[in-house]
């Protein structure tokens, strides 16, 4: 008999595979019995595939576990994790959103849903979303988990900060193609930080190694920068007013943050974004938005006694790579431009009106009416998602 | 706003890959022993197209830490940046051993699973089990970021 045949591991890695099993028959029998919006069907679909796949997994473990003349344990026990890691974060994250489906889940879903229809790399992705800041979870052959903060869930002012993340999901559709753009601004930064004669001390290693963090972390953000540009182009000056109402007084390292603290985040400072938002604005030919969101700022700047410092993380000649850049990557991901009639949309809500048109209206009710702005946005949300019609609907089935 | 999706995504291409490893590896040693399944050789020749295709993308992140460390890594997140230091140190301070993965130049590794000589096998499979240790340990950053510590 060879050793690992009838061992005790082989017996636990059996036991816990069966485990496996259980809990993927459970998690199943769960999903396929909860009442969910009509949206939320395709992702349930989803779902019960990979719950498909995962048991298939379990199933070729126990076949393995079975084969006597050669050891295959470390694999078994590794494919054994690889399933486990699996239904953790399944369960941590994407069982909730379905289970705990509610009657309020339809404005997100219905916005989240457009979203991905207006594209065609996108169109067959489901969609999903759970509580949490404000995020994504965008991968190009699965249904993208969204995070809404529960309180934006029912409300229309920061829904557009959607945009940004259904633009995560536009770079993770074309990866290969953005990676080579992102990857040249990278280079062309690192060109226009080297400096002219370099030290031979510990001042210009200390110097050159700044630099390498700098460039490496332009990766990250400029991703960041081009999902801000996605956020405006599909959603217009609703979304410039969405993120700097959004950002403008959670704290001064929004303003300003020390070299280190730039170098931990994976987002550029908000303040350059804004920056760079209302430049873009302008260029659309919103310069009112673009002249609003930069003054905003830099109010509460002086408020805080902060200046534009970026400690050499961002250097104004910078500036052309990077707005050829993110003008190539979106010119590579193609996002649906709002349109000038949805962005001055002012007419009656109904559920035919686009995302883009109710979020821009609802924008200019707040400015010209921000006391009568909740009345009219819960009036706004019964047009759009019908309501009504839906609450009649059911008093029938139920008569 | 939430850099989660960093994460996940850096999580899903190691389950991806560790999946590919172990497909891989069990066929080589069921090859081995002369024990053939179709569908086991199958999911193998998916997983080495897998994997070439990540170690190809790789291996230039590789050469630039190797080359000098005080040159940026471009083209890359900050996840695959540091699976490609974290490979660069292991090459540096391994000091026994044959795996082609961490003792050979690191085209020698993708010419292994480009090969179906049988005198490969074995360095191939020291090279899948090293490769197997490295994502593991990768991986754990990126599973604590998602579902938290234990």
């Amino acid at each position: 008999m060879l050793w690992w045949e009838g061992s005790s591991v082989q017996e636990q890695l059996r036991t816990q595979n069966d485990d496996l099993l259980r809990k993927i028959h459970g998690i199943g029998q769960s999903i396929a019995t909860a009442v969910i919006p009509d949206q939320l069907e395709p992702y349930r679909e989803w779902l019960q595939g990979l719950l498909n796949s995962l048991a298939e997994q379990v199933g070729r473990n126990l076949k393995n576990l079975n084969i006597a003349v050669i050891d295959i344990l470390p694999e078994v026990l590794d494919q054994t994790s690889v399933v486990t890691r699996e239904l953790l974060v399944l369960n941590d994250r994407y069982l909730g959103p379905l289970l705990r489906a509610r009657v309020t889940d339809r404005l997100p879903l219905k916005l989240l849903t457009w979203m991905h229809a207006e594209n065609a790399r996108t169109c067959d992705l489901p969609v999903v979303f759970a509580d949490g800041s404000f995020g994504s979870w965008p991968l190009e052959m699965q249904p993208t988990l969204y995070l809404i903060p529960p309180v934006d869930q029912e409300r229309l002012l920061h829904l557009p900060l959607c945009f940004h993340e259904y633009g995560h999901l536009l770079y993770a559709c074309h990866f290969s193609e953005m990676d080579d753009v992102v990857e040249a601004l990278q280079k062309s930064i690192a060109r226009i930080m080297e400096p002219l004669a370099r030290r031979n001390d510990n001042q210009g290693r200390s110097d050159q190694r700044k630099r390498k963090l700098i460039a490496e972390r332009w990766y990250d953000w400029t991703q960041e920068f081009f999902c801000d540009a996605v956020g405006l182009v599909m959603a217009g000056p609703a979304f410039a007013y969405s993120f700097s109402f959004y950002f403008r007084t959670v704290g001064q390292d929004m303003y300003q943050k020390s070299f280190i603290d730039q170098m931990r985040s994976d987002h550029p400072l908000t303040w350059l974004r804004v920056r760079l938002l209302a430049e873009r604005a302008r260029k659309s030919g919103w310069t009112a938005v673009a002249d609003e969101i930069e003054q905003d700022w830099q109010n509460i700047a002086e408020l805080l006694g902060l200046t534009e410092d970026y400690f050499g993380c961002f250097d104004e000649k910078f500036l052309p790579a990077l707005s050829q850049t993110i003008e190539d990557m979106l010119i590579e991901a193609n996002p649906r431009q709002a349109t000038s009639s949805e962005i001055e949309f002012d007419g009656p809500i109904n559920d035919s009106v686009t995302p883009p048109a109710l979020l821009n209206s609802a924008w200019r009710r707040l400015h010209a009416d921000s006391n009568n702005y909740a009345s009219w946005e819960g009036r706004a949300l019964s047009d759009w998602l019908s309501l009504k019609r839906a609450l009649a609907t059911a008093w029938q089935v139920n008569e | 706003m939430n850099s989660d999706w960093m994460a996940m995504q850096s999580f899903h291409r190691s389950q991806e890959l560790l999946t590919a490893i172990n497909e891989l590896s069990i066929h080589l040693k069921l090859e081995a022993a002369g024990i053939s399944d179709e569908q086991q050789t199958e999911r193998a020749e998916a997983a080495k197209k897998r994997l070439v295709g990540f170690l190809q993308r790789l291996q230039p992140l590789l050469e630039t830490a190797e080359r000098n460390e005080r040159e940026p890594i471009t083209g890359a997140d900050a996840r695959l940046r540091q699976l490609a230091q974290r490979l660069a140190e292991a090459r540096r301070v391994s000091s026994r051993g044959s795996s082609p993965l961490l003792r050979k130049s690191f085209a020698k590794m993708i010419e292994l699973l480009e090969s179906d000589k049988p005198e490969d096998r074995k360095p191939l499979l020291q090279g899948l089990k090293d490769l197997r240790r490295l994502l593991d340990q990768h991986l754990e950053t990126d599973t604590r970021a998602l579902v938290g510590g234990f």
